[in-house]
């Protein structure tokens, strides 16, 4: 037992982890350079639906994910294992030492399990994700996945400014839309970058060409996108429901703060020693 | 008048930083030092005059501008002169501005636009800890390079690269804020999320040699040096 515990927190098998990982993102970025829109097509979809629909059946170009996700989930059992030693080896010692030296001391352990739970919030993105995307004109009336119904009141288009060169160029757009409930209406508008949220699920805005060479795909850069008298941009509406994005959001930021706490110690630390 | 900054002062700028490695490696530290200010600025003027687009001003075309990576190189190099206390052969930094320096010169002007989706602060600060942490990588590869070498005694690099890697860090945050704004999500299955995460990997993995007695001083400055191949294999393949 004690052989599996050691070989677990072990950082021998930390850094053969993050190896095959990073090596695994390599591989990855290159299929996906390869074939952007087969992999892109992996965000729309919770991951164990892609794989066994597409993935499975491509394993020439998927192998990566797979390996990718064994690795991941020894690499969260091979961290909590490595923090939980570490705290089991400082906790007996905060009598001693003060509270801020302590709280140094046990912040890289935190930080580490502040990553496995980021880690997890991706898990959650990864598995659960429902995401749909519909395209909208004036009138348009949907039922979201979750049970809301809406209605598209207007769309605006906002142009870059008309004396440069850029006016006929979209810079941004509001769909102002409403929620129907048996109360009465809610109104939201919907901008690029802002947003709303509506029932547990996030309401995006998004553009593309008219003409896209199949239908329902993006195109990678919104910036081709013109909107002139003649051309008039195809506006859609995304849909996302995800479990793991507040996890992820949040605990990032905690992770963040935990980073500058603990290089701002250190280097105070080091600071006081030298003088 | 911004054209006219946009064409010359670039390469004003990359004569300066020439002749200030020229004065560093003569030993002119103080005159090194008054070019390198100079540079500096001269690039920085440049980097303002290439926000200027198609009449109006963009912030981040100044961000996400290939002469960002140098500037942010050369700003780091100075805020290290100036700093440190003790003293170090930073000005082998220079030499980083200026392969740089010369790629944006050779790069051609961007002519493309931002969508709707990229007109965020979230998008300028993430161009902003990006470049900046690029540039603390490739800063420790050097001088772990010159650590190889014998021409530093220190291993200075370490303590450089856990400042990138705070930086990158806080990049992957700002990035995925500004993916789920933009996108509605915070991390995509395309190359450049990818990449990015190889990178992350790449260095958390290198906070971690310390601890391995097997990686001693000499290989950690190796595998310091292969990253900045990787990123620079990321970044222009």
């Amino acid at each position: 037992m004690k052989q599996i515990w050691n070989f677990l927190k072990s950082l021998q098998l930390t850094f053969w982890l993050l190896f095959i990982i990073t090596a695994m993102f390599i591989a990855g970025s290159l299929y996906s350079r390869a074939d952007y829109s087969f992999f892109e097509a992996m965000n729309n979809k919770p991951i164990i639906t892609w794989l066994s629909e597409i993935g499975i059946h491509t394993l020439h170009k998927t192998w990566w994910i797979i390996l990718l996700f064994i690795s991941m989930a020894l690499l969260a059992v091979n961290t909590v294992a490595c923090a939980a030693d570490r705290l089991y080896i400082i906790w007996p010692k905060r009598k001693n030492i003060s509270l801020r030296i302590f709280l140094t001391l046990i912040s890289p352990s935190i930080i580490h399990i502040l990553f496995i739970i980021v880690l997890f919030g991706h898990f959650l993105t990864f598995t659960v994700i429902s995401h749909q995307r519909y395209p909208v004109e004036k009138g348009t009336l949907l039922t979201l996945p979750n049970n809301v119904q809406l209605r598209i009141n207007d769309i605006t288009m906002i142009n870059y400014p008309p004396d440069s060169y850029l006016k006929d160029r979209l810079m941004n757009g509001i769909l102002s839309v409403s929620e129907i409930t048996q109360s009465g209406e809610n109104n939201y508008s919907i901008k690029f970058l802002e947003p709303v949220s509506v029932n547990g699920a996030y309401l995006h805005i998004d553009v593309a060409k008219r003409v896209t060479p199949e239908s329902n795909t993006t195109v990678c850069s919104r910036a081709e996108v013109k909107r002139t008298e003649q051309v008039m941009p195809q506006f859609y509406l995304l849909y996302t429901e995800d479990p793991g994005l507040m996890v992820i959001v949040v605990f990032l930021f905690i992770m963040i703060g935990f980073l500058f706490w603990y290089y701002g110690n250190t280097l105070l630390m080091k600071k006081t020693l030298t003088e | 008048m911004t054209d006219f900054f946009h064409t010359y002062f670039l390469l004003i700028a990359f004569i300066l930083y020439c002749s200030s490695f020229i004065l560093f490696c003569f030993s002119r530290t103080a005159l090194y030092r008054v070019m390198v200010i100079i540079a500096v600025l001269i690039h920085g003027i440049f980097l303002i005059s290439s926000g200027f687009f198609g009449g109006i001003f963009l912030l981040l075309k100044v961000v996400e501008s290939p002469a960002f990576l140098p500037f942010a190189i050369s700003s780091i190099i100075l805020f290290l002169e100036f700093r440190k206390k003790d003293e170090q052969p930073w000005g082998y930094g220079i030499i980083l501005t200026i392969i740089f320096v010369l790629i944006a010169i050779l790069t051609p002007r961007s002519m493309t636009y931002f969508g709707p989706n990229k007109l965020s602060w979230w998008a300028i600060f993430y161009f902003i800890t990006d470049f900046s942490g690029q540039a603390v990588f490739f800063i420790g590869a050097l001088f772990s390079i010159l650590f190889l070498t014998g021409r530093t005694e220190k291993e200075i690099h370490h303590s450089i690269i856990a400042y990138g890697f705070v930086f990158h860090t806080i990049a992957q945050v700002t990035g995925a804020v500004w993916c789920f704004l933009g996108w509605a999500a915070t991390f995509q299955w395309v190359f450049v999320h990818l990449q990015s995460a190889a990178i992350w990997i790449y260095y958390a993995n290198y906070l971690h040699l310390r601890f391995l007695p097997a990686w001693n001083e000499k290989r950690r400055a190796v595998y310091l040096t292969a990253g900045a191949i990787l990123l620079t294999l990321f970044k222009y393949l």
